[in-house]
């Protein structure tokens, strides 16, 4: 029983190691499904590598409107754009859209939907990074207004305008634009390889509820649906890391300066699974 | 005649021994010199040849040690396996993707061969065990890095993948810890897998634990498969106590977090629903463990008997009782319910052939 188990073991790892380099050959062969120049901007270095432990190298992408980017503002801005993920998207995803009244029992009903995998067609710059920028702009206008009106003080429209500024020189213009079962579907209508790539997500529901009612009532409480890419870092080969080391060597040297990003560019690919890697990685470059 | 047999045989001498003593003592039987000392001698033949031939314990000393070289093999294997993923995490920045892949998939293969020498060099097997631990965690070490290498989108049917591995060393070597992986491996896809039914995420299949119960319940139908093998026999008892251990586990969290649930009723009723359950199936597995000699599941179905008794206790007095008496009221139940196992123990032993 020894010698046929070892080797029955054996030719495990060899077909499971096989298959997995076989699907990464299949995802690489051909014409990639989408080639995206980025910038430190949208990829900035990993949290997690490297590290005293861990020589690894990865880039983080960065994109509006998934987990990370899903901050607060981003959450304003994008009810003020009414584009959220809800209704007869979330539906068309599988979710159960109907709340009941009760807000309690809509939180539960909620909660007891699992995410769901999905695809998402996410877009670098284009129309969405102009609305991004015209609805911060809007926000700072809105804080003039109130400052004018002595609602708030010149200290806070000084944070909100350098917080625009900032985020207009370095925040990511990668933004999740639609989500969709399927990924041919997503393709067909954003077209444009190189500005969108079709990545796999992950789909949670929470219920988005304004006010102090404790009703929920469609007008102010809906189901509303939060995006996570299922690949959200993308690992360095060594044969790149020269490119990236020196610009974080020059971003060290320029801490501080005004003006200081992106330091890198990277050619992202994804291919025919929409599992992405990078191409190419060089220093500072023309910003789309 | 295997390890456990002769063990058995040792033990029975020891018993024998020991009783012969007492029935010297009380006058029932004396053995007159001459018996007396072919009997020791041949009782020490025998323990000898039993020690020589097959890894048992002849001496309690021996017997604790044993207890102490499996803890040591435990602790052994997981430190190596932790060593092996921290070493390769250490320099694989600094490797070519070839040489990382490379590495990946040579490295199971090494430790394989490492578990085939250890296995022939050392009949105990501790040895076998650590170094098939670390086979185990160079595989997923294998599986994983490729996924984070290329960016491959996960899957949960790389743990059928660990899982058969795993199972292929346990039965191919007789190592109870491997089995072990193997049935974690394998709930964890069958979970996973039996969550994606209903078009839910993977990996969120494990919020539902319902889908632990149905993995448990296939496990502990495991133990009912043959095992004829002597260096399997361990195995029919640790397939009931991971599968029951998941079904109760799941049972227990429902019966406390009921929107944890699958089932479309209110929260309360859940609970109120996987409470009675709970409770029925630990009663259940004390029962059928006494009726089938199952020691480990009579333990666990106990335990957890206690367990689920304990929580409604603390659901039902806690806050209205003064802690002193809450304490006390615990204390009682504990005496209750120990007068209640020795009545069973003491039926047990009647009905005993």
């Amino acid at each position: 029983m020894k010698r046929p188990a070892l080797l029955a073991a054996a030719a495990l790892v060899l077909a499971a190691s096989v298959f997995a380099l076989c699907g990464v050959v299949w995802n690489r062969h051909g014409e990639p499904e989408a080639t995206l120049t980025l910038t430190e901007r949208e990829a900035p270095l990993a949290w997690s590598a490297p590290s005293r432990e861990s020589s690894g190298v990865a880039l983080r992408l960065s994109v509006h409107g998934t987990g990370y980017d899903y901050g607060y503002k981003t959450l304003r801005v994008a009810r003020a754009r009414q584009d959220g993920l809800e209704g007869a998207r979330l539906a068309a995803l599988g979710f159960d859209t109907a709340l009941p009244r009760d807000l309690d029992q809509a939180y539960l009903a909620a909660r007891r939907q699992l995410s769901r995998p999905a695809f998402a067609a996410v877009e670098l710059g284009g129309a969405p990074w102009e609305a991004w920028k015209r609805a911060l702009a809007a926000e700072v206008e809105k804080t003039e207004a109130e400052v004018a009106a002595g609602k708030r003080t010149a200290e806070a429209l000084e944070r909100e305008r350098r917080e625009l500024a900032e985020t207009i020189r370095d925040g990511s213009r990668l933004f999740l634009v639609e989500v969709d079962r399927d990924p041919e579907a997503l393709r067909s209508r954003h077209p444009d390889r190189q500005a969108v790539f079709v990545a796999p997500v992950t789909v949670d529901v929470h219920v988005d509820h304004e006010g102090d009612d404790r009703a929920c009532d469609p007008s102010w409480c809906r189901l509303q649906g939060s995006v996570s890419l299922l690949v959200d870092e993308v690992n360095v080969p060594r044969q790149l890391q020269g490119g990236l080391r020196e610009a974080m060597a020059a971003a060290e040297r320029e801490r501080g300066a005004p003006g200081e990003k992106p330091h890198y560019q990277v050619v992202l690919r994804s291919g025919r699974r929409h599992e992405p890697w990078i191409e190419a990685i060089g220093a500072r470059a023309e910003e789309r | 005649m295997h390890d456990d047999e002769a063990q058995r045989r040792v033990d029975r001498i020891h018993a024998f021994q020991e009783e012969l003593t007492a029935l010297e003592r009380e006058q029932v039987l004396v053995l007159d010199q001459p018996q007396r000392a072919r009997l020791a001698a041949h009782h020490g033949e025998l323990l000898r040849s039993l020690a020589a031939a097959f890894d048992v314990d002849v001496t309690g000393a021996q017997k604790q040690l044993s207890w102490g070289m499996r803890i040591v093999a435990f602790l052994g294997a997981a430190a190596m396996s932790a060593a092996v993923w921290f070493l390769f995490y250490k320099y694989w920045g600094r490797l070519g993707t070839p040489v990382q892949v490379a590495i990946l998939v040579t490295a199971p293969l090494l430790a394989l061969a490492g578990v085939e020498l250890a296995a022939r060099r050392e009949q105990t097997g501790y040895f076998a065990t650590i170094a098939a631990l670390v086979a185990f965690a160079c595989f997923v070490l294998d599986l994983g890095m490729l996924g984070r290498i290329f960016a491959i989108t996960p899957s949960q049917h790389a743990f059928l993948a660990w899982g058969a591995f795993a199972a292929l060393l346990a039965y191919g070597y007789g190592l109870r810890l491997l089995l072990v992986a193997a049935i974690l491996s394998l709930m964890g896809w069958l979970t996973a897998t039996v969550g994606t039914f209903g078009g839910c995420y993977w990996l969120s299949a494990g919020e539902r634990p319902e889908h632990f119960i149905l993995a448990g319940l296939a496990v502990f139908a495991a133990g009912f498969l043959p095992h004829p093998r002597r260096e399997q026999r361990t195995f029919p008892a640790t397939y009931r106590l991971f599968g029951l251990l998941a079904v109760l586990v799941a049972i227990l969290v429902m019966a406390n977090w009921g929107e944890t649930s699958v089932l479309p009723l209110a929260p309360r009723t859940v609970e109120h629903l996987y409470q009675v359950g709970g409770f029925a199936a630990s009663a259940l597995a004390i029962w059928a463990g006494i009726r089938r000699r199952w020691l480990g599941t009579t333990n666990l179905g106990a335990t957890f008997f206690a367990i689920f008794l304990y929580t409604k206790l603390y659901d039902w007095w806690w806050e209205w009782m003064a802690r002193w008496l809450f304490f006390l009221v615990v204390g009682l139940v504990a005496v209750l319910l120990l007068l209640v196992m020795k009545r069973l123990r003491t039926a047990a032993r009647v009905t005993a052939p």
